[in-house]
């Protein structure tokens, strides 16, 4: 990649590319996971419905602990104000229409491949293919949830072991999505070693 | 760069220079950057970046913005409308020269001695053709 097309990629998605943000949303999931699985069975309130409150507890969170990364980028790479988007909408209504097409055509033919898991996972390697790879973890996690969605767990596995691992899936996609994009952005911004972080002209 | 190519190419070098290329790019893709954002791009020092802007707010280019957020003084930088222009008129310009060193590749050293012989230009760019600075001497 040009340095010139990486200019522009990194000023049209550098809040996108901000993943400390977004990993730490990741560890409720796998908190679940490892609920389901009674590792956790020594946590206090843990057990019935403490575990939905454990659960809400870490997701809010990992909500705020978002604002404090968010001014460690600010203050560390700098501030851009984004362009408004021009098919933002539409494109997220299209996704959200296509993903309850796939759900409703999923529920009602017995296949052993999992529509909206397929078309989640097609998007996110899409991703990972823009920019000559620019993003290519997203690439692994799109095929991590391609072969979710063809491996038939839901068929064959009772629903708790599916949810098991839906959400180590989901926790894991978005930690390596998170570490994935902030490594990108951190190699890709180079900070003066001479110069003080204060702006000014 | 040879005097002719660049003739013919009509670059800008204000806009070219890469470090005002990158600067430039980057600000097309957002409505603006602060110092910092555009220090961190391009890896230049503060005083070098700041000329580099200097010279783009000069040429109504660039507009700079300086306030505070909170006691931190900021300055963000934006596109002007003849700034946005500019780049995408440079993007085109640098494709078609692209586009023209492709069929320019196609006419040089394949069987252009006979035109050289009558025709004192060095090279022919489909289109334009433009006088030597030194004949080709015989």
């Amino acid at each position: 990649m040009s340095q010139q097309t990486r200019a522009h990629y990194l000023a049209a998605h550098y809040a996108h590319l901000q993943g400390l943000r977004i990993a730490p949303l990741g560890i409720p999931f796998l908190g679940a996971a490892a609920r389901g699985l009674g590792w956790l069975d020594g946590v206090p309130g843990i057990r019935g419905a403490g575990g939905a409150f454990w659960g809400v507890g870490l997701f809010l969170a990992a909500l705020v602990l978002s604002f404090p990364i968010a001014a460690y980028y600010r203050h560390t790479f700098g501030t851009v104000r984004p362009s408004r988007p021009r098919f933002g909408v539409p494109a997220l209504l299209l996704v959200a229409a296509l993903y309850l097409v796939a759900g409703f055509v999923g529920d009602r033919v017995t296949w052993r491949v999992s529509l909206p898991a397929l078309l989640i996972g097609a998007a996110l390697a899409r991703l990972g293919l823009q920019q000559h790879a620019l993003r290519g973890h997203y690439l692994a996690i799109g095929l991590a949830w391609c072969l979710f969605a063809c491996s038939g767990l839901y068929v064959e596995y009772a629903w708790p072991t599916v949810t098991i691992a839906f959400n180590v899936l989901v926790g894991a996609s978005l930690i390596t999505a998170g570490l994935g994009d902030h490594l990108v952005l951190v190699h890709a911004l180079r900070r003066s070693p001479s110069e003080s972080h204060a702006s000014g002209v | 760069m040879r005097r002719e190519f660049e003739d013919i190419c009509g670059v800008d070098r204000l806009v070219h220079e890469p470090a005002r290329l990158a600067i430039l790019t980057a600000l097309s893709a957002c409505r603006s950057a602060d110092f910092l954002f555009l220090q961190s791009l391009t890896g230049l020092t503060k005083g070098n970046l700041s000329s580099h802007l200097i010279k783009l707010e000069e040429a109504g280019l660039v507009a700079i913005e300086k306030g505070f957020e909170g006691k931190v003084p900021q300055t963000h930088v934006h596109l002007t409308g003849r700034g946005s222009d500019a780049i995408t008129s440079h993007w085109q310009r640098l494709e078609q020269v692209r586009q023209s060193a492709r069929r320019w590749r196609g006419h040089v050293g394949h069987g252009d001695d006979h035109r050289r012989e009558s025709d004192p230009t060095t090279f022919d760019i489909r289109g334009a053709r433009r006088a030597p600075a030194h004949a080709p001497k015989r």
